[in-house]
């Protein structure tokens, strides 16, 4: 799984190719001289020298593994415009411009602390505090509903199709891992 | 309007909005990203975001309603926002989570019909809801998994028993009679302390205690070899019953599978479907045939044992019931951690599972990325985990037993010493203690034994409503009930304004309208994803539309009994499967008593039979699983033969030939071009050359239909989305086929 997750200079596809031209290459944008603004409510972006795009969507690529790093821009119909890497060397208005789109785009609610579980049969309901307030929500048939995209972080997906995510168990309280690991 | 009020959401409290009332639809995020309640209010005049104030609501945002354009969600991750166009500026009206999605996404379609000045009704509520506890129902569930009692799964588990009912009764009488005859012993043991061994006042004669002493161990021996005798033919009832119940659950429950709409398996994993049917059922089965046997016969014994300890000593028995709490207050406690570690050896057991099914199934791609190192890595470290998780279990079963006997030791010398001083005393014979003794001993298993039974019993009822739930689930496509018999199609088909999406609220096909004459070929082509195979889903009512219509002869397709729907639909699907068993079964699949010359007639039409000859079994050449042991164009060939053999009204070839070479297909083409004379066909192809038959093609583009015409009329009109894609296939393929 973490093959993907190599930097270009590391070589993971053996050499790294540098051509502009070369269309199989991932396009990486510099952050350092990447211009963005928002207007309209949506995001304008420009490379020195370029044309502006409009109605720029920010992807995250990896959004488990790394939300802040490999962000795609994309724009109408998903066509790529190119790749963020990371956020290093943006000036600040464009990294909280980047923060904020982000933070716009992403809703899955975080799970800051888990309350209560409660199981009847196949379903089971939670309470929960999490970054948006307290909330209780109910999965049912375990195994599919509470999935585990990398080690340590855990997305329950509820009977309604609202997702709810732990980005890292260890960091729970004891109280919380233990009513977790009880069902997991 | 009676109905739009349904689907709306309650106005919020004490909101007094301006002009008549058309949508309300509440939202679940504060514009700040933190939960909440606010609310989309669209009157014939105004626009209002409202938003929970202090002491009442308040009006956020206000729009006048002839103002506003554009009226739509974006689609977030896991959520979405309302926007509208005002005054050529964008607005993000309010925000929610991917739970209230669809109710937005439909407002906003109704919304800009109604800006249009359409006409536009709001559906009926779209999402069911347990009157009594809110539960989200699936569509045509009957029963909420959330809050039906447990007696009543347990009244419908025995009404199962009903067609078993004499083994039933005869288990029940056989439970009875083994627990008086396991009392026996002890009780016996009375007499042959008191009379025989240990006689207690006057002894009587020698003789005569020898005589008894034979009589009371015969009794002794008889009533053992019978109590053994009886638990063997109960045993043997017991797995007849357990077996005949759970085979009935097992084969209902799979032929429900069977008449479940598709949607019900697009929504699940196949892999917990199967677990139901194996596990679930295998759980059953076990309870019923060890765990209620022991339930019934551990009760009676608790209760046998119990009266008769208190009908030799009431006072000692007191003392027998000290350690009872202790016994079931531990038994229950380590069930819930027992039950814990349980859960996991299962749930590991699962994974174990999944890893090797995983890695033998794919077998050929580990080794051609020569990844057997990581594969066995994998195995090793769950079969490691399993193996730690069994010893952790196991140690929590050791130190309950040792705990437990403690207690039950403890008991037992309570019992000891105050008999014993009864005894001393000349209160009691020794008889008595002994048989007191003895029965104090059988009491406390019975004991323990039961409060794990109790959790037991719950697991299986668990596993028997996991089942039931499946068996609840209505199938969505259904027959109505005035549906009509339609033994002979002739195959007129018309689309009318169809929109289908397989998840609602994201259309797949949009407003597709086209009609068919009998005996047409019609060409369907788009780019992958445009929705072709989803037309087809369609037209073989797999899937029902959300909007307009379907006819078939000028019928409605709701209306049409589905069984001669099908039976008259011969289909090549996309991805080709064939079962286990013989070449000559696969082709006849659809016909089961077909002759062997229409089997073989059949596999020259599709080309089949060249290559099933060259195979040393011929026709019965034995396929294995999903048809290995073929190469895919001899696949395809063989599904081919299949829908030709069902002699269908209305063919369907979905990518039909796209594995076989150019040469195989023209003969497999021209085979086809006579049969479907006087038949309704749809075909589908990437490679375009395939579709220069066809009547008539008709071109879809991301749902929607771009063009249709025949095939010359398309080519040749500028611009047209078919002559650009032949201009691409040419440039790709340099075939010039395509152009006759
Ligand atoms: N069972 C399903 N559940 C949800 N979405 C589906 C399902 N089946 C298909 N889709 C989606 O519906 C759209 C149309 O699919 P469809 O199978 O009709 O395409 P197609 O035209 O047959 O493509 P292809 O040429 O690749 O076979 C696709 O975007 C696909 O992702
Ligand atoms: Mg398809």
């Amino acid at each position: 799984m973490l093959i993907f997750l190599h930097r270009p200079g590391q070589g993971c596809l053996g050499e790294t190719p540098t051509a502009q031209n070369d269309p199989e290459a991932v396009n990486y944008l510099d952050p350092a001289t990447l211009e963005l603004r928002r207007e309209d409510g949506r995001l304008q972006c420009r490379l020195p020298g370029q044309s502006e795009w409009t109605d720029v969507k920010l992807t995250r690529m990896f959004p488990h593994s790394l939300p802040q790093e490999w962000i795609a821009l994309l724009g109408p119909f998903g066509k790529e415009y190119g790749i963020l890497l990371n956020l290093h060397g943006m000036s600040r208005e464009n990294r909280d411009l980047v923060l904020q789109e982000l933070d716009r785009r992403y809703l899955t609610t975080r799970i800051v602390r888990l309350l209560s579980s409660k199981r009847r049969f196949d379903v089971m309901k939670w309470t929960a505090e999490t970054t948006r307030g307290r909330v209780s929500f109910i999965t049912r048939g375990l195994r599919d509903q509470i999935q585990q995209p990398l080690p340590g972080y855990v997305i329950f997906s509820d009977v309604e199709g609202n997702r709810y995510e732990i980005p890292d168990i260890a960091a729970l309280d004891p109280a919380s891992r233990r009513l977790l690991e009880e069902q997991m | 309007m009676a109905d739009e009020k349904e689907w709306n959401d309650a106005l919020p409290e004490g909101f007094v909005p301006e002009g008549e009332l058309r949508l309300c639809v509440k939202a679940d995020l504060l514009p700040d990203g933190s939960y909440g309640a606010e609310w989309l209010v669209v009157t014939d005049s105004q626009v209002y975001v409202v938003a929970n104030g202090d002491l009442q609501p308040v009006t956020r945002l206000q729009f006048p309603f002839a103002e506003i354009a554009e009226p739509r969600v974006e689609l977030l991750v896991d959520g979405g926002a309302f926007e509208i166009k005002h005054a050529d500026k964008r607005h993000e009206l309010l925000r929610f989570t991917a739970a209230r999605s669809p109710r937005f996404m439909t407002a906003a379609q109704t919304l800009e019909k109604w800006l249009k000045e359409e006409e536009a009704r709001l559906p009926e509520e779209e999402l069911r809801r347990c009157p009594s506890c809110g539960f989200p129902l699936d569509r045509g569930s009957r029963v909420c998994p959330s809050c039906t009692p447990r007696s009543r799964s347990l009244r419908r588990l025995i009404s199962y028993l009903r067609p078993h009912w004499l083994p039933a009764c005869c288990l029940t009488l056989l439970a009875m009679v083994t627990t008086g005859l396991s009392l026996l012993p002890p009780w016996l043991n009375k007499p042959l302390m008191d009379q025989v061994l240990v006689p207690q006042g006057p002894p009587r004669p020698l003789q005569e205690r020898f005589w008894l002493l034979g009589v009371l161990v015969a009794a002794l021996l008889g009533s053992r070899l019978l109590g053994s005798a009886l638990s063997a033919v109960s045993g043997w009832l017991m797995a007849y019953v357990g077996n005949r119940l759970t085979h009935d659950i097992r084969s209902q429950l799979y032929e429900h599978l069977h008449y479940l709409s598709l949607s019900f398996f697009d929504k699940r994993q196949l892999g917990s479907v199967i677990s139901r049917v194996n596990q679930d059922t295998g759980q059953l089965q076990a309870f019923l045939t060890w765990g209620s046997a022991d339930l019934v016969i551990n009760v009676l014994l608790v209760v046998g044992i119990g009266l008769m300890l208190f009908a030799m000593n009431y006072r000692l028995a007191l003392l027998v019931c000290v350690p009872v709490p202790l016994v079931v207050i531990c038994s229950l406690s380590f069930w819930r951690r027992i039950r814990f570690y349980m859960h996991r050896v299962f749930h590991r057991w699962a994974r174990l599972n999944s890893a090797l099914q995983e890695g033998l199934s794919g077998i050929r791609v580990v080794r051609a990325f020569a990844q057997e190192p990581r594969e066995v890595n994998r195995f090793v470290e769950r079969s490691n985990d399993l193996a730690v998780t069994g010893v952790q279990a196991e140690r929590v079963w050791s130190v309950l037993y040792a705990i437990l006997s403690a207690i039950i030791m403890s008991g037992s010398m309570l019992v000891w010493y105050f008999g014993g001083r009864g005894v001393l005393l000349g209160d009691m014979t020794i008889g008595t203690l002994t048989a007191f003794i003895s029965y104090v001993g059988m009491f406390y298993g019975p004991v323990q034994a039961l409060s794990g039974l109790v959790n037991w019993s719950s697991r299986s009822l668990t596993a028997a409503e996991r089942l039931f739930e499946v068996l609840d689930s209505v199938p969505e496509v259904e027959d109505a009930q005035d549906a009509v018999p339609m033994p002979h199609i002739e195959g007129r088909i018309e689309f009318r304004d169809v929109t289908f999406g397989y998840e609602s609220h994201r259309p797949v096909l949009k407003k597709v309208s086209f009609v068919v004459e009998p005996g047409e070929m019609i060409g369907l082509v788009g780019h992958s994803g445009a929705g072709k195979t989803t037309i087809i889903n369609l037209l073989c009512r797999f899937y029902d539309v959300n909007e307009g219509e379907i006819l078939v002869d000028g019928v409605p397709l709701k209306k049409i009994r589905i069984a001669d729907l099908r039976h008259q639909i011969g289909i090549v699907p996309q991805d080709t499967f064939l079962f286990g068993g013989t070449i000559a079964e696969n082709i006849a699949y659809a016909k089961p008593g077909a002759t062997r010359e229409e089997i073989v007639r059949a596999a020259k039409i599709a080309n089949a039979h060249d290559f099933i000859l060259q195979k040393p079994d011929g026709y019965e050449t034995i396929l294995g699983e999903a048809g290995q042991g073929l190469s895919a164009g001899e696949r395809q060939r063989l599904v081919i033969a299949r829908a030709v053999l069902h002699n269908p009204r209305i063919l369907i070839l979905d990518e039909a030939t796209s594995q076989v070479d150019i040469e195989t297909e023209k003969q497999i083409q021209e085979a086809i071009s006579r049969l479907v004379k006087g038949r309704t066909t749809f075909a589908i192809a990437h490679r375009l050359s395939t579709l220069r038959n066809a009547d008539r093609l008709i071109v879809l583009k991301a749902g929607e239909i771009q063009e249709t015409g025949t095939h010359d009329e398309l080519l040749h009109k500028k611009r047209g989305e078919f002559a650009r894609l032949v201009g691409m296939y040419q440039a790709v393929s340099k075939v010039h086929e395509v152009q006759r």
